[in-house]
């Protein structure tokens, strides 16, 4: 099929062509922009939309209700779509209901969850307090289980685990031997690439059979061009002292009808360091960055942050020390623009935010609706940092990005770190080359526990680490908690 | 100890017309019959006060114990700006209803009562929330899926207030509990009203925000059904 979509007098999508084809699977990869966006749903037939059938809020849906210039082809007759963002595609409360409203009474739940590696306990699971990953793969199953001509899917590697991502080949495999297509549009390709039967660049407005040479991503392929460890390490007296410790940490959410605990965690972030802490979904990689901001309170252990214990501290002493990017920045954003963080940082004197912020969001108000996850993590970055800030984490930093935007969030990081002391950026990611890349300390949580994977921030071990990976092995195999991940500080 | 998930369990199977009629049956004890007890004699509406308790615990039965924390701050911090206002309208002796003449004893009862027959509301309406799903109202049709879609819109909008309710904590604009001790507890009720309206408001564009795709998506929902019923 060959398209065009068009919004008021803009033209989105240029002479998009997309061999959509019994049986065939389709890469997109490229410029991760407003088009890029609309450019699923639109294969998928979801857009554009009749007037008469959206909510007249016409600023929020004039993409939705653009005009479609079909030059060859057709729409495909059946077909699903799943965008980035799993929640939004998650219509009820439970699982079970889920399954059952999105694919009608006959369909067995426990098969649908098994897809994508779901146990049967998770039928009777609220949607609510599933992790993002688990959310995804719930997701995931769906989509496949409609059995459509064609699944179109968007951004949905970054939320998956090795698990995950196996089972995704699997099931794209299995559409295709059904005779339906399968069109992804993903920036973390590694995996899918020799599956694909073609492979399409976005340039930002049209498809070109091939991108140029490390298109594919450059700043996710290789973000240690950034100097990434340099500015976080040796950035004058960074102390010898942790900025966040774990001891002995227990901890499951009350009435949580899942299995989820952390036994005894212990880990230790020193300063001027980047720590990367990775896991399969559900394991509660998100809950150790609650902890450590205290959203959470641990069942019993303590957390200390900058050697006081955070039970104790008040909270402007937590919003000094830590700067917090969650895996969805827009539930962080409680302001309307862009510009009142920055008038906010001004009003409060807090410089660093307020260089940081007006060097990206340079002119106008830029509304809150109309930002990018790339302007909104900067957003949420920028205004959670201040000179005194000890620890920057970011949660799945590499989810709805190109490489280009990723390249401007490191450069905006590096920005940030060249102006604090001492400081340490903490990961949460299931990109292990991405974290590995950065120059990060390499944890694991697995069964409520934190392995180690990396011993310390030095350059010849993590180099000599790195080649050992690159062969499929870990020089000091796998430590139980305890040996803290920080090791010789 | 009351064994939380079978007491939900059993809650969540019960019909669909069995649950509506609880949550009417709150509507017209805390709202449509108050007046009319009130004017039975002050001392009557005293009979609801156990009503409002044995809501209250299965409230915190169903919705657990952070739900009914949240709730209850919010309460406070919103009955406390109410009843600033209520202190003005009955020493200017307004009357509240254009069909009744309250004065004295009732008029006050009437407008001080107000924060507890509104919680007697929440606790209803959020006891009703926690054991039905939007999914129970598809088998109503066309206009079953209008009401799943207002019905997922409010639940969504009560996950949107506890996430944005935790931004403010993080961004030291919101009162954290289990804290605030002596003076801490007046700065954490400061904080609590002063940016309760910002929750409000953040949790409306959240709502407007997400509402055209979830619009889209049940409309993608229903063709699919009527795709199946045909089949």
């Amino acid at each position: 099929m060959v398209f065009s979509y068009r919004v008021g007098g803009d033209l989105l999508l240029e002479k998009v062509r997309i061999p959509v084809e019994e049986g065939g699977f389709i890469l997109l990869t490229g410029k991760e922009n407003t088009a890029f966006g609309f450019l699923g749903g639109v294969v998928a037939g979801v857009f554009p939309v009749e007037r008469e059938s959206v909510p007249r809020l016409d600023e929020l849906v004039k993409y939705f209700m653009g005009t479609l210039d079909l030059h060859e082809g057709k729409i495909p007759d059946s077909a699903v779509y799943l965008g980035p963002d799993p929640e939004k595609h998650l219509l009820f409360s439970r699982v079970d209901e889920e399954i059952g409203a999105q694919l009608g009474r006959d369909e067995e739940p426990v098969s649908v969850l098994e897809r994508f590696g779901l146990s049967p306990a998770f039928r009777e699971r609220r949607i609510a307090t599933l992790s993002g990953g688990e959310k995804m793969k719930l997701a995931l199953s769906l989509a496949f289980a409609k059995s459509a001509r064609c699944t179109v899917l968007h951004g949905i590697v970054p939320w998956l685990d090795g698990t995950g991502r196996e089972l995704l080949l699997r099931e794209i495999k299995k559409a295709r031997e059904r005779g339906g297509c399968v069109v992804v549009l993903e920036q973390e390709t590694g995996q899918l690439d020799p599956l694909s039967d073609a492979r399409f660049f976005f340039d930002g407005k049209t498809l070109s059979p091939r991108g140029p040479d490390g298109a594919k991503n450059s700043a996710l392929e290789n973000p240690s061009s950034f100097s990434m460890k340099e500015k976080f390490k040796g950035n004058g007296n960074s102390g010898s002292g942790s900025i966040v410790s774990f001891s002995n940490v227990d901890f499951g959410y009350p009435g949580e009808e899942g299995e989820f605990r952390l036994n005894g965690i212990s880990l230790e972030l020193l300063p001027s360091r980047i720590y990367g802490l990775t896991g399969d979904n559900g394991t509660g990689k998100s809950t150790i960055a609650r902890l450590m901001l205290r959203l959470e309170t641990p069942e019993s252990g303590s957390v200390r942050l900058l050697g006081d214990d955070l039970a104790r501290l008040g909270r402007e002493r937590i919003m000094d020390g830590i700067s917090y990017v969650s895996q969805f920045p827009e539930q962080q954003i409680t302001l309307s623009t862009a510009l009142q963080y920055i008038e906010r940082a001004s009003k409060k004197g807090n410089t660093l935010s307020h260089e940081t912020l007006s060097r990206y969001f340079k002119e106008g108000e830029y509304p809150v609706s109309q930002l990018t996850p790339l302007d909104l993590k900067i957003l949420t970055l920028g205004s959670s940092v201040n000179p005194r800030t000890k620890l920057i984490i970011l949660d799945e930093p590499t989810w709805g990005m190109d490489g280009e935007g990723l390249s401007v969030l490191l450069h905006t990081i590096t920005y940030i770190a060249d102006r604090l002391e001492g400081a340490s950026l903490f990961v949460i990611s299931h990109d292990e080359v991405f974290m590995r890349n950065l120059g990060a300390d390499l944890m694991r949580l697995q069964s409520g526990k934190i392995m180690r994977v990396s011993v310390n921030g030095d350059v010849s071990d993590r180099s000599r680490l790195r080649n050992v990976l690159a062969e499929g092995e870990h020089p000091e195999g796998e430590h139980p908690e305890g040996e803290h991940p920080g090791g010789d500080g | 100890m009351i064994r939380v998930q079978p007491v939900l369990h059993t809650l969540r199977k019960l019909c669909l017309w069995v649950k509506l009629l609880f949550l009417l049956s709150g509507a017209v004890l805390f709202f449509f019959l108050f007046p009319f007890l009130l004017r039975q004699g002050v001392q009557r509406i005293w009979i609801l006060l156990p009503v409002l308790i044995a809501l209250g615990i299965l409230f915190r039965i169903t919705a657990g114990k952070r739900t009914f924390r949240i709730t209850l701050w919010l309460w406070a911090g919103g009955s406390i700006i109410y009843l600033a206002i209520a202190v003005v309208l009955v020493l200017k002796r307004v009357q509240p209803l254009p069909y009744m003449d309250l004065q004295g004893a009732s008029l006050a009862v009437y407008y001080l009562s107000y924060p507890l027959r509104l919680l007697g509301i929440f606790f209803t309406g959020l006891i009703f929330a926690s054991i039905t799903s939007p999914a129970e109202f598809i088998k109503w049709g066309e206009a079953g899926m209008r009401i799943a879609l207002a019905y997922r819109a409010f639940e969504y909008s009560v996950n949107s207030l506890n996430q944005i309710r935790e931004a403010l904590i993080i961004q030291g604009e919101w009162a954290e509990s289990g804290r605030g001790r002596g003076t801490g507890g007046y700065k954490m009720l400061f904080r609590l009203i002063k940016s309760a309206p910002l929750l409000v408001a953040v949790t409306f564009r959240n709502i407007i925000l997400w509402f055209p795709w979830a619009w889209i998506c049940y409309r993608n929902l229903r063709m699919q059904m009527s795709k199946r019923r045909t089949s």
